[in-house]
Order: structure tokens, then sequence, then C-alpha cells
């Protein structure tokens, strides 16, 4: 079957012949396979049903020109109710069976999609844009489970034409061409116009896009639109768009609507031919008025068929291409996943880095060679120019990514043997983007910990020193927090990241940049009330102050991917390296001596 | 109520499209009851005994005729139905979006930016299908069934009976579903978009749910919001199933058949009139099937409208002045006079700021320091009239800035903010985002003034390049540079620098210091910032806790006399703690 596929494709889009994709549809569909069963069979009885009715009114009139009595128009005339009853009681359980079956596929689809997700590498949400994730897991499996219906229809649709097109050939073989010359131009038509609507759509939906993009990206920046005074210039530009959107509506307007006044234009020729040519037959007594009346009466239950299984037939393609869409993410290959016999135990804290080597991108390796022992309970500072490596040393002993060569060694056990889930729970990271739940602040804080006690809850933000701040806020701890974490600076926002990770009380603490953005008094403050808490621990600490820095035991200096240096403050400002050439560049600012030499470039 | 004019006003607007439309819809209407009495014609004509085919060849054309005026005036109808819809929505969205940018910034604080986009997307749509084809369905259908009845009752009154008789059925089953429908959508709602936060949170934020090992969790708690969602929505395809009940009609006509024979045999109706009738019966069908569909969007409709005019009337704007005070920009003194501000939202109705009060001279260098939640950024926000103060007023150049346009006042000062938030557009529109027709030469000026034109040309579009999504991924510090030059460029009297060099590195910062300071001289500067340089060097320091001014002054002064300040300073200048007396 050929098929288009809309949107952009992706990196882990993949083709799949359609028996794979049919096959692994039916699966979902197995489970309800009684409830299929009863479709089908509803299906089939409406269509054989359909054509009863007519017939019966047919012979009605048969009996009603030949002056009968009513006792025997009676027959038909109760049929025709009775079918008509029957037809209609159909429609409801067949509706009622479809939905059920539908909106339970389009749940398995969303949560294996969904699990698929949380399973898949960090690789994969770094290249990919969130936006488009989203649409794969609602809008395609909502159109995968709608297939069902369209399914259905169709086969509703086809059976419907093929069991009337069957009866008019047995009641006037004559009258049933003249019906079916119409055939093809319905066809043709239904299908083009089906077509154009899919193009103009394509067209349109991109507009909207454009609108909504432009709209949620106004309102994300609003406050520099104010503090710009720029609100005019927006909204002329916006209005731009939105007319492009108008534009394109205008232009899907006319095939969407043209295709049924179409159709109907046909069918009227359609009554033309069957009543002209029909009274040409029954001048010639090849026909009688009441097979007119038969025809007339089918015709309708004969062209919108049609209709919809030309239109159909595009639609079922479209289906095609969400399945491989939907199929495609949950089947994106996965690097790091558990080992077959995953050794769970508590870490002590011992961390080794022997010869690694690691790259993001083919190519362009961002860590080479690195050789890094850190003892239990151990407190190391990492430095270095934007660009080092230091983050992708905390992303890797999370094991966010692996490495392509050496091996990272927690207490002599190599990372990839420990069961992932174990080991992440075990180390806590503090990043320099902080990310934020929805909910309050408490449940932010509790997010590692959800049992934590309140107690436990004020101990963490008292080290923090987010007391104050945390007061100030209109419900306190119950202060709902907006997408990520709205409403709160970006200090503020560290210091909920930090009291968070410290609750989950982790046996390896790596802080990456994590009070960037908080005060440097404030960042005092934490640090004294942190030694405690790291007394015991493993702390990895990459960070930018100087005191941060003086507190740890060594301080390790990376360059492009290696190590290049590591010692004491003293004695690494003694050699005259990378250090201190970093430290009169980043951190000599904060010391005393740099104030009064910067002081004389502003007082002129 | 308010929703149902406003609306009823926005349609009413497109004066053009609506009458078009209503002309061509009862032409539609008119041929779509007129073929069954012309296929009665046909009838009469053919059960007679000396049938004419002349009779029969004239009345088909008529059909024909009929027919093709029909699908005229039906593409025409249905076609500027669904323009009316587009444009009605159009322009709501604009007006929409246009107050959007009106609200205050309270507003925007509060207002989560999923919940408006709901309302400008999927409740804009909702509203465009309510209209077509709901309002073409709506007029169709009472129409088709208006004229239909009229000719059936013509034919035959007694028959019509029938109808009359199914007419309490239909009430009911349209109330019942009604009724339903309305809380059943409601929440179907809610879920979808519940649905949709989590979806979003969990991907944006993957790596903190991997590093505390919450997959399991976020799995359960998917797994119940899809289940949720699952029976919400198969309750709502049942009820819409059900309603199929109304398709009753179809029992009507094959009752009116069933009577109509015996009328027939009776004597009491032609065999014409009786086939006349059944396809009369027949055009009443997609009518009741328009009416219930048109019912339920009707109830999504509404409630959509009521959306996004309730947001839309939130009484929530910065109010302008009556009569406006100008501001040229000229430098003065600024007055905080008994500042207090409370944000208006939450239990506690504790005050951000309480009672500040501080004169600063013109054209000095003001450093802001305190710790988080101490109301810095607050204060710069009162400034800038993002807020008003609940209490006293801030008066620029001796004019109250409330009396100002807000125009006015945010022309002539700048912001450097500390989270940057640049457009997904061209740097060089970002750069000229508050002054759009800046020459090239000026951008690129300020650029190199905020030591932001070497990394702008390193890329291969230069100033060209797009940022964003869909283009560079910007590093913090290349971020704040360019928002020094969008600050810079558009020559504002007054500046604030909202921990602006936070991510910029000590020695880009210095060369910026350095470019700048004769930018900066002699423009009123607020630094909010934690660099001892920078506060040590400043004209005046104020030292902000939980809201109010503790002190304010020079370095030299507050190093004697504030314990705090001395302390913050000692400790990151390691200075040797100064000998004071403790009288001093």
């Amino acid at each position: 079957m050929m098929r288009r596929t809309t949107g952009s494709t992706e990196s882990y889009d993949r083709k799949y012949s359609d028996i794979v994709l049919l096959r692994r549809f039916f699966k979902y569909l197995g489970p309800y396979f009684l409830m299929l069963v009863g479709i089908v069979v509803g299906i089939i009885a409406s269509a054989v049903v359909t054509i009863f009715p007519p017939t019966m009114v047919q012979n009605a009139f048969d009996a009603l020109e030949a002056d009968a009595a009513w006792i025997a128009v009676l027959p038909y005339a109760l049929g025709y109710v009775l079918l008509s009853l029957f037809l209609w009681v159909i429609q409801v359980v067949l509706g009622i069976l479809v939905t059920i079956v539908t909106q339970k596929v389009i749940k398995q689809i969303q949560i294996e999609t969904y699990i698929s997700l949380q399973e898949h590498d960090l690789m994969f949400f770094d290249t990919q844009s969130t936006g488009k994730i989203m649409s794969r897991v609602t809008n395609d499996s909502q159109e995968l489970a709608d297939m069902l219906n369209i399914v259905a229809q169709f086969l509703s649709n086809f059976m419907i034409l093929a069991t009337v097109l069957i009866w008019m050939f047995v009641v006037n073989w004559r009258l049933t061409f003249i019906t079916l010359g119409m055939a093809p131009f319905v066809f043709l038509v239904a299908f083009i116009f089906r077509r154009i609507t899919r193009l103009t759509t394509g067209d349109w939906r991109a507009a909207i896009g454009d609108v909504n993009a432009s709209f949620q990206e106004s309102v994300s920046g609003i406050s520099v639109a104010k503090a710009f005074g720029r609100e005019r210039k927006s909204k002329e530009e916006f209005e731009v768009i939105n007319n492009a959107t108008f534009f394109y509506a205008k232009k899907r307007a006319f095939a969407v609507m043209g295709i049924y006044p179409l159709m109907d234009g046909i069918s009227v020729i359609g009554v033309f031919g069957i009543t002209l040519y029909g009274s040409y037959l029954i001048f010639g007594t090849l026909a009688t008025p009441s097979t007119i009346l038969l025809f007339l009466l089918l015709l309708n239950r004969f062209l919108y068929p049609l209709v919809r299984v030309a239109s159909q037939f595009s639609v079922i393609q479209s289906g095609f291409a969400a399945m491989e869409r939907i199929f495609s993410i949950i089947d994106a290959e996965k690097e790091i996943t558990n080992p077959t016999n995953p050794i769970l135990k508590e870490i002590k804290g011992h961390i080794k880095f022997e010869n690694v080597f690691h790259k993001y991108v083919p190519g362009t390796p961002v860590l080479k060679d690195i050789t890094l022992e850190v003892k239990t309970a151990e407190s190391i500072a990492i430095v270095g120019h934007t660009g080092a490596g230091k983050t992708t040393i905390a992303s890797l002993l999370m094991r966010f990514y692996d490495i392509y060569k050496g091996s990272i060694k927690i207490d002599g056990i190599d990372i990839r043997d420990y069961d992932l889930h174990n080991l992440r729970s075990q180390i806590g990271l503090v990043s320099q983007d902080v990310f934020l739940f929805s909910g309050t602040v408490l449940d932010n804080i509790r997010y590692g910990n959800p049992t934590a006690t309140i107690k436990e809850v004020e101990e963490v933000i008292n080290i923090v020193s987010a007391q104050e701040f945390i007061d100030a806020l209109p419900d306190g701890l119950e202060t709902e927090l907006g997408e990520r974490g709205k409403g709160l600076s970006a200090g503020q926002r560290q210091m909920i990241s930090f009291a968070r990770t410290l609750l989950a009380n982790p046996k390896i603490l790596i802080l990456d940049e994590a009070t960037a953005a908080v005060d440097a008094y404030t960042e005092w403050k934490i640090q004294e009330a942190l030694d405690k808490l790291l007394a015991d621990r493993t702390s990895i600490v990459i960070a930018h102050r100087l005191t941060t820095i003086k507190n740890s035991d060594r301080i390790i200096i990376m360059d492009q991917g290696k190590i290049v240096e590591e010692g004491n403050h003293d004695s690494l400002m003694k050699k005259g390296g990378l250090y201190s050439e970093l430290y009169d560049t980043y951190f000599k600012h904060q010391s005393a001596e740099w104030i009064s030499e910067i002081s004389e470039v502003f007082t002129d | 109520m308010g929703y149902k004019i406003w609306f009823l006003k926005h349609l009413f607007k497109e004066k053009l499209l609506t009458t078009v439309f209503f002309t061509f819809l009862i032409i539609f209407i008119g041929t779509v009851s007129i073929t069954p009495l012309l296929i009665g014609d046909i009838f009469e004509e053919l059960v007679k005994v000396n049938r004419s085919f002349g009779a029969i060849l004239i009345t088909s054309l008529y059909i024909a005729l009929a027919g093709v005026i029909r699908a005229g005036a039906d593409f025409t109808q249905s076609y500027i139905n669904e323009v009316l819809a587009h444009k009605v929505t159009k322009n709501v969205t604009e007006e929409f979006y246009n107050d959007m940018l009106e609200k205050s910034q309270e507003f925007h604080d509060r207002v989560r930016i999923g919940d408006v986009m709901t309302r400008s997307t999927y409740d804009t749509r909702q509203m465009n299908i309510f209209i077509s084809p709901g309002i073409k369905f709506l007029f169709e259908a009472s129409l088709i069934v208006l004229f239909s009845v009229s000719l059936m009752i013509w034919i035959s009154p007694k028959i019509t009976l029938l109808l009359a008789a199914a007419l309490p059925f239909y009430v009911i089953t349209i109330y019942h579903y009604n009724r339903k429908l309305r809380p059943i959508s409601k929440a179907q709602m809610e879920q979808t978009s519940l649905l949709n936060s989590r979806l979003q949170e969990s991907i944006t934020g993957i790596r903190v749910i991997r590093t505390f090992v919450k997959e399991e969790e976020e799995i359960k708690e998917f797994d119940i919001v899809t289940d949720k969602l699952r029976d919400i929505n198969t309750k709502r395809g049942i009820i819409s199933a059900k309603y199929y009940a109304v398709a009753i009609t179809v029992l009507i006509i094959a009752l009116s058949f069933l009577w109509g024979s015996f009328e027939v045999t009776a004597g009491n109706l032609a065999l014409d009139e009786l086939i006349t009738y059944v396809f009369l019966t027949m055009t009443l069908m997609m009518p009741t099937w328009q009416l219930g569909w048109t019912i339920t969007q009707f109830q999504i409709g509404s409630a959509a409208a009521r959306r996004i005019y309730d947001m839309k009337e939130r009484e929530e704007y910065v109010p302008e002045p009556t009569s406006p005070t100008d501001w040229t920009g000229s430098q003065g003194p600024i007055l905080f006079d008994n500042v207090s501000f409370s944000y208006n939202r939450g239990s506690s109705r504790k005050k951000a700021l309480d009672r500040i009060n501080l004169e600063i001279e013109g054209g000095s260098t003001v450093a802001i320091i305190g710790n988080p939640g101490s109301g810095k950024s607050t204060l710069m926000k009162l400034l800038m009239r993002l807020y008003d103060p609940t209490e006293g007023a801030i008066h620029i150049n001796g004019i109250n800035i409330r009396d100002m346009c807000l125009s006015n006042l945010r022309e002539h000062i700048g912001v450097i903010e500390q989270e940057v938030f640049l457009f997904s557009k061209s740097i060089k529109d970002n750069i000229a985002y508050g002054k759009p027709d800046a020459t090239q030469e000026e951008i690129e000026n300020f650029s190199k003034l905020a030591q932001a034109h070497d990394f702008i040309m390193s890329f291969d579009q230069g100033y060209e390049t797009i940022v964003g999504e869909r283009g560079v991924t910007l590093s913090g510090g290349q971020k704040q540079r360019i928002a020094i030059a969008r600050a810079l460029l558009i020559d504002p009297s007054l500046l604030i620098l909202d921990d602006a060099s936070s991510a910029i590195d000590a020695e880009t910062e210095r060369k910026i210091q350095t470019a700048i300071a004769n930018v900066l001289k002699n423009r009123t500067t607020f630094i909010i910032t934690h660099r001892l340089a920078t506060i040590k060097n400043a004209n005046l320091i104020m030292i902000l806790r939980n809201g109010q001014l503790i002190d304010s002054g020079v370095h030299n002064e507050l190093i004697l006399r504030n314990v705090d300040y001395r302390r913050l300073f000692e400790r990151f200048s390691e200075l040797p703690p100064l000998q004071i007396r403790e009288d001093v």
C-alpha cells in the first residue's frame, strides 16, 4: 500500500512492511476478539438487511397499485417497520462496541509508548523536540485507534455497496447499468477531492502551527515584550500570521465543502437517468413503476457508501503512517539497559574512572583518557573552561550515557554491572539546569523521598538556607509552583533543587554548579551547613567560585576533555599552570586584591 | 450571559457573509423539499393507464434542474459558512492575543501558559466547528423539518400526527443527552489537558526522573491518568451511541408507510401522494442526526467561547492614566516614596516590599543586594510598572510613574533580565527587538560593546542566525550578551541589570564593563548583583531583607556601620576582619 508520511521524519523513524504493521495492530486487538467478532457480524447483518426495507416498499407499491386489500399490503408494511427497528438496534450496539474497543486500544498504545519513553536513552531526548514526541503519544495514538472506527465503517460501507449492487442486478440489470454508470465518476471525484483536502489541510495545519508557536512565544516572553514596549509591533506580526491561516482555511474549505454538493449533483443525474430510462422501459414493459421506486430508494444506499469507501481509503493510509510513527518511537534503540545479572548493593562511595573515553557525536570525543580516583568520603572539585567535559563526568557517573572505552567503577564494580535504578538512587545530582515539577514546593522537595517527614524537610531547607524565601511565598511550603517553577527566581529554584537532592540522602553527591545563581552570601551559608553533611559522603563539586573550591580535599583541572592538573590550591598556584591562569580570570575577582584593581576602571 | 452576546457580536460583524449564507441556505432547503413532490408527480403519471412519456420527461427535467440548483446552493452556503467560521475564529484569536499582551504581569505570573494556549488553540477550534458546520446544520435541519413537515401536513394531516406522537420522545432524548453530555465533556477536556501536561513534564524533566529513579511511579501515575481518560471517553462514546436512539425517525418513516398504505386502500390517499409522503419523511433523517450533532457541539462550543471570554474579561490590566504626563527621558532623581507591595495571591498577604523610602540621584549607579526572596527583583518590576505598588508611589524626575503612559515609561527603561528570553528569530531581530528600524551598523556597534560581535560572527549565518528550538542553542553567557546589546540599543535613560552577568565569565564581564562604562555614564543604572567589585564601585548600595530596606549608602559608609554588609564582604574578599570600635 502506498502511503504519504505526514510530518517530518526523525532519526529513529523506520520503515515497517504492511504485514508487520497489521500483525502488531492485531496484537492490540487480540484481547477483544469476541467484541470484534460481534462488530463484524453486526456489520454484515446490517448490510444485508439494508436492502430489505426498500424491497418491502416496492412490494407494497405493487399490491397497492393492483388495488389489493390492506391485509395484502400489511405484511410488507409491517416487515418494513420491524426491519427498520432491527437496523436501528444494531447501529446502537455497534457504536458502543466500537467505542469500547477503540478506547481500550488507545490507552494500551499510550501507556506502552510512555513506558518506552521512560526507558529511552537520554541521548534520545537530547536530540528530539518535546512537541514532536508529545504529538506521537497523543495525536498518533488517537489516529491509530480511530482507524479501527474507520475500518469498521469501511467494511460496513463496502458490504452495503456489495449487497445493494447484487440486489439491483437481480431486480433489473438494465437500470443497474444506469446506476453503475455513475460509479466511476463518484469514485474519482471522491478520491480527487480527498487528495486535495489532504494537501490543503497540510498547509492549513502548518499555518495553525505557526500561529500557535507565535502565540506561545509571545506569552512566554511577555515580560520582555512589556519591558520593550513592543506590544503593538507584536500584534501587527501576529495579525500577518493569523491572516495566513485564514487564507489556507479558505482554500481548504473549497475542497472540503465541495465534495458532498458535487455528489448530490451526481446523484441528481442518477435520479434523472433512472426515472427517464425506467419510464422508457415501462413503455416497453421491461420494468414496472415499482422497480423505479425501488431504484430511487436504493440510489442513496449505493452512492453514499461509494463516496465513503473512496475517501476512507486514504484515511486508512494515514492510519498506517501513524502506526509506523508510533511503533518507531516504541522500538527506538536503547543503549543503556539493565545488565542481565544486575548487582544490587549499598555503595560506600569509592569512585574510579579508568582510561575513560566518551563522545556524544561520532568523531568528536568529549572525554579523552580520563583516569581519576575519588576515595570514599573524599570531596573533590573539578574546574575548567566551558566545554572542558566537567558536566560529562557527572552524567557518566549517573550512567545517563555509556562510555565507549575504559571503565567507571564504584566500590570496584563497573557501573554497567549495577542495577541501573540501584545505582542512580544512591547518587545525588544537583545540576545547573533546574527542573521543577508543577505541584507544591513541598511536593518538589519530597520528590525523591515522598515519605520524608516535615521535620526532615525543614532540616534540608535550613541547610540550603531556603527557609526565609519559602516563608515569604504566598502559601509557604504549600505554594503551588507553575510550569517549571515559574514565579521563582533562578536562585530560588536552585535552592529547592538542592534541598530535593539532600532529602534523598545519597551516598555520592555531585554538585554541578549547584549554586551558580544563588548570591554569594547565601552560598557561603550553604557551604558552611554542607560541611557537616558531606563529612561521610563522597562528593564531586563542579564550581566556579573560589570558596567552594578551596574547601575541597583536591582540585582537578580539566581542559578539552583531559585532566591536566591535580592538587590543592597552594600547590597548584605554585605550579603556575592552567589553574593559576583560571584563577586569574575566573576566580580572582572574588578576592580582595582584584577588587581594588578593577575599581580604577570604574572610578574615572 | 456576557459570552453569548460577545459571540453573537463576532458572528454578526460579518454581515456580508451571514447574508449570503442565509440566502443560499433558503434556496437549498426549498430545492430539497421540492424534489419529493416532483417524484410524486412522476409516479402519478406512471400509474395512469394512458401515461405520457413527454410529461415524465418534463418532470424529470425539473428534478434535474432542482438538483443542480440544490447542489450549487448547497456548495455556496457550506463554503460561505466555513469561511465565516474561520473569519470569526481569526478575529477571536486576534482579539484574544491582543488582550493577552495587554494583561498585567501579575496575570501572566499566575496563569499557566498551557492554559492560555488551550484556549487560543483548542477552544477557538471548537468555536470554529460550532459555527461550521454547527450553525449550518442547525438552520438546515430546522428549516428542512419545517418545510417537509408543512408539506406532510398538507398531504395528510392525520399521518403527520405520528410525528407529533414521536415529538415527546425526541425532546426527552435530546434533553437527557444534553444533560449527561455536559459534565462528561468537561471531564474529558480536563483529563486530556492533565494527560498532556503530565506527558510534557515527564519529557522535559526526564533527567530529574532518572536521577531520582522515579520511572515506575511516573508510569503508574500515567497509567491512572490514561485509565481515567479511557473511562471518560468510553462513557462519552456510549452516550453518543445511545443518542442514535433519535434515529427512531426510521421507525416513523416505517410507521407512516404502514398507516399510509392503509389510507390508500381505504381510498383516502392517492398512491402517488403516499410516495411523496415517504420521500418527505426520508428528508427528515439527516436533520435528526444533524440536530443531535449540533447539540453536542453547541455544548462544547459554548463552553469554549465562555472560557475564552472569561479569561479575556478578567480586568487585570495596569491602568493607564487619563491625562498622562510625558517623560522626555531626561535624567532626574528617582524617589521611592513609602513603597509597599504584596502579591495578590496565595493565603498569606505577606508584604514583598515594606515601606521603601529612598531618593536616588539621577545618573547614579545603584547596586541592590539581598538574599533570595528579599524583594530585589520585585522592586525593579515596580519601577517598570509591571506591577503597581499597593501603597506609596515611585516618582521619576518628579513625575509619579502612574501618571505616565506605560509605553512612555517603558521606552526609556532598558532591562537585562536574569534569565534571558530570546525569541525564535534571527540574532539581528532579537537585538533590534526594541528598535525594529535599527541599522545594521547600530546593531553591530552595540553587539561589539556587549562583547557579542565575535561569537555572532563565528556562526555561519552571522547576525541572521536563528536562535531557539529551530536554530542554534546559545549558552547562558551568549544569551546575556545579546540581551545587553538589545537593552542598550534602545538608548535607555534608565537601565536595570538583574544579575545580568551571572553566566558570563569574569574576563568577558570585565571587558563588557570596561566597554559599557561610557555608555552607562550619566544614566541611572540599577544593578542586582552579588559581584563584589560591582557593589563596591556603586554610587549607592541598597541592602534589602524581607522586603525592607535595611540600609543604604556607599561602600565606605556601609562597611563601617553595617555588620551584615561587612560580614558579606569579609567572607568573599577574605579581608582580615576590620577593627572597628563598637560605638561606631
